[in-house]
């Protein structure tokens, strides 16, 4: 056999993996070894069935000879993993030849073997027999081969029952509710085991007969070195057509890519695509040609407009406009009303019962439980409160007072700190010329009505923005408008040593007094 | 190519290996962390039936647990269960990242959708149906089973002698000639010389003459030094250079 035709990955496994290989065998070509198998077995069912009349015997009889169908699966198998699938029809006329090849023992003593899949290989593709057999399978159930082969085997069986049962299980699942059936009819039903039986056994056989393969090739490879031996043959191959001198890359990548075709090409079957590097770099290359070109036109056409509309391209774009709908059944009420159902029952029956020790004991540890899960739940409460009170709208709600905060980005908001005629106060400050000190008043001052007044609540971490979000979250109107432009005016100044005219100011102070100190009289209107 | 590995790229473009791990591994783990989970509440039901229903009560509220929150609690701070430990199996994300909280236990919950018909026969069929042998869990919390990778032990070479390859060999190709030698124990001698005479065109020699050959470049590629008499070609490149490329190659 040729290496290079393999249809897998030559490397040596552990034997547990070898087991995974041969699952991805029977994934790969699941339909041909169904079909073998389902061919191979249903002429076997049927003679069984016309043959013996008790329907339990038919299934023993077709798991004895089991062993039989498994060596078209093999043979398919060890032709198809080298590149040469047959087709079904060459299958099942190898399969009646096969089948006759050491059936007696097979049938006989070697029929409770446990590596049985694991030895197929040995006498079907290596045609041992007698001593050279037995000595050939010694050497190969070295090393713990044959434990795992062991497990295969008890997993299989185990596989098969189950799922005979979860096929009788979705028999019962499927009968209407109003038929009803006696236990006993469904145990004694000894067709529908039968049945669900060859349902299970064709559906474990081709993935054990895989599995057997699969562990018998990597012993192989293991022991030979196959994966050793493609590389060498490679590398050889490179040698002799480069006549030992290299050839380093300084080509580039357009050079290397050459290189990989040609290595592609000598491998024949096994093809690698050029690897993800080469690509890159040639992506990278072309990237960066037209970079240099193009940079010049670009630069000129960078002006704050264009920024600006790119940012607004950039910011609708789908990178940051994901919404993701959820939705949840509504399910809730109905589990409420059967829980209380339920537990008014359970009420009943403890009332009914007779006091005992056990039971009493019994009420204590789930008094101890249901303590247990409110207070963590109480827990929870308390510990995300933050976030909790963050979600609903609770304007009048009066937290202790030390919960304020005096501080808010380093302005004292404390009530004590502020003049009684605040928007006087600042008018006065503007005309003494100290005009960052008399709009920092201004907005020290409304920060801290809104902190101690409207029940703004605040975090150590809250910007500008943050503040004035919050506010029309929670109150909108023209307090929330007011303070948006007091923000503004207030950001200018602060970081871009913009002043507002002395009319601005005035409005400011004017409208100061208006929002936050009108209120004062009027209750809590604002609040509303 | 079939292969029981998946490749996994990071974002920096270096590809990592993981190997999903078939129901064979996974059945005898499960099997395993079933009969301690037996064991367990067997044990405490023993031990509680001195209190009569409250006993019974408790021991329910272990098997609870036990049954829901015991490969999720090993999942999340072992990575993997007693008997996945003992399969030598992990659970990790699809990216191969650990597994969250969140999802370890999305995963085991939908233990009761793998679990029907009865015996896991949705949890297997889904297990066939899927590349990365996941089943239903794995799929909704975007898991997979891998076996965990052992370091690889190399064992000491007996052969003396060191020697430089002739010519720059790709990483695989070192990766075979280490192994070549790493696996003597294994391979037959005339199966090493077999194979050792494939490689002719690179050390010019036959038989076991090539193999030694071969050992010794196993033995440059392994990092030893030279031993007092060393056996080196004029033409090859000096040890402290990079053998992973050529001279050339390197700007």
């Amino acid at each position: 056999m040729n290496p290079a035709n393999i249809n897998f990955r030559l490397r040596p496994r552990d034997h547990y993996e070898a087991v995974d290989l041969g699952c991805q065998f029977v994934r790969r070509w699941w339909k041909q070894l169904y079909a073998v198998w389902l061919l191979t077995m249903t002429p076997v069912v049927a003679l069984c069935w016309l043959l013996i009349d008790d329907i339990n015997y038919v299934s023993i009889a077709v798991w004895w000879v089991k062993p039989l169908f498994e060596r078209g699966q093999l043979y398919f198998l060890s032709r198809a993993v080298f590149g040469a699938p047959p087709t079904i029809k060459e299958t099942l006329r190898q399969t009646s030849k096969l089948m006759f090849l050491q059936c007696f023992a097979t049938l006989t003593w070697r029929r409770f073997s446990p590596t049985r899949s694991f030895d197929l290989p040995v006498i079907q593709l290596e045609g041992l027999k007698g001593k050279n057999r037995q000595q050939r399978m010694t050497v190969l159930h070295r090393d713990n081969a044959a434990s795992v082969s062991f497990w295969v085997t008890i997993v299989g069986v185990h596989l098969e029952n189950f799922l005979m049962l979860a096929a009788v299980g979705l028999v019962v699942m499927f009968i209407p509710q109003g038929v009803q059936l006696e236990w006993e009819t469904v145990l004694e039903a000894a067709p529908l085991y039968t049945a669900c039986y060859f349902i299970g056994m064709t559906l474990v056989g081709p993935i054990y007969a895989a599995s057997g393969f699969s562990l018998y090739l990597n012993r192989r490879i293991t022991l030979e070195g196959w994966d050793l031996e493609l590389i060498f043959r490679q590398l050889g191959q490179r040698l002799d057509d480069g006549k030992g001198s290299v050839q380093p890359g300084e080509g580039g990548a357009a050079r290397r890519v050459t290189q990989a075709m040609c290595l592609v090409l000598a491998l024949g079957a096994l093809a690698l695509p050029p690897s993800g590097s080469v690509r890159a770099e040639t992506a990278t290359e072309q990237a960066e040609t037209a970079d240099s070109q193009s940079w010049d036109e670009e630069r000129s056409a960078l002006t704050p407009d264009k920024a600006k509309e790119d940012i607004e391209k950039i910011l609708k774009g789908p990178d940051f406009r994901n919404i993701v709908k959820k939705e949840a059944p509504k399910f809730w009420k109905e589990w409420e009303d059967r829980q209380e159902e339920k537990r008014e029952k359970q009420l009943d029956d403890f009332k009914g019962s007779n006091f005992s020790f056990g039971e009493s004991f019994a009420q204590i540890f789930k008094l101890l439980i249901w303590a247990t899960l409110i207070g963590l739940i109480l827990y929870l409460l308390y510990r995300y409160r933050d976030s909790i009170l963050a979600l609903s709208w609770m304007p009048r709600i009066e937290r202790k007072e030390k919960s304020k905060p005096t501080h808010v980005f380093d302005l004292d908001i404390r009530e004590e700190s502020l003049p009684p005629q605040l928007a006087d106060e600042a008018w006065a400050l503007w005309e003494q010329g100290r005009h960052r000190d008399a709009l920092g008043l201004l907005y020290r001052g409304g920060l801290s009505r809104l902190v101690h007044r409207h029940g703004l609540r605040l975090n150590r971490g809250a910007t500008e923005g943050d503040c004035v979000a919050m506010v029309k979250r929670r109150q909108g109107g023209a307090l929330s408008d007011y303070f948006a432009v007091l923000t503004r005016v207030w950001q200018h100044l602060a970081y871009a040593h913009e002043l507002p005219t002395a009319e601005h100011f005035q409005e400011l102070c004017r409208g100061w007094t208006n929002v936050f100190d009108v209120e004062r009289e009027g209750g809590d209107h604002a609040a509303q | 190519m079939l292969d029981t590995s998946i490749a996994i790229e990071t974002p920096e473009g270096v590809d990592f290996d993981l190997t999903p791990a078939g129901p064979l591994s996974r059945a005898l783990a499960y099997m395993a962390d079933f009969l301690i989970r037996l064991g367990v509440v067997l044990a405490c039901m023993i031990v509680l039936s001195i209190f009569g229903e409250a006993g019974v009560g408790i021991s329910l509220i272990i098997y609870f647990v036990l049954e829901w929150f015991y490969p999720v609690l090993f999942e999340v701070y072992r990575a993997a269960t007693p008997g996945k430990k003992w399969m030598n199996l992990i659970v990790v994300h699809d990216d191969g990242a650990p597994i969250t909280f969140s999802s370890s236990l999305l995963r085991n919950l939908l233990r009761t959708a793998d679990i029907l018909p009865v015996f896991y026969a949705l949890g297997l069929v889904s297990m066939m149906c899927n590349k990365q042998f996941k089943r239903l869990g794995d799929i909704a919390a975007g898991t997979v089973v891998v076996r965990a990778r052992r370091p690889e032990t190399l064992t000491a070479l007996a052969e003396p002698g060191v020697r430089a390859p002739s010519v720059p060999l790709k990483p695989e190709e070192q990766k075979a000639i280490v192994q070549f030698a790493q696996r003597a124990g294994v391979l037959s001698q005339a199966r090493r010389q077999e194979l050792a005479n494939i490689l002719e065109p690179l050390h010019h020699e036959k038989d076991e003459a090539a193999v030694v050959n071969l050992n010794q470049m196993a033995n440059y590629l392994l990092g030893k030094t030279p031993g007092p008499e060393p056996v080196r070609e004029p033409f090859a490149p000096e040890p402290s250079s990079s053998i992973a490329q050529p001279p050339e190659e390197r700007q």
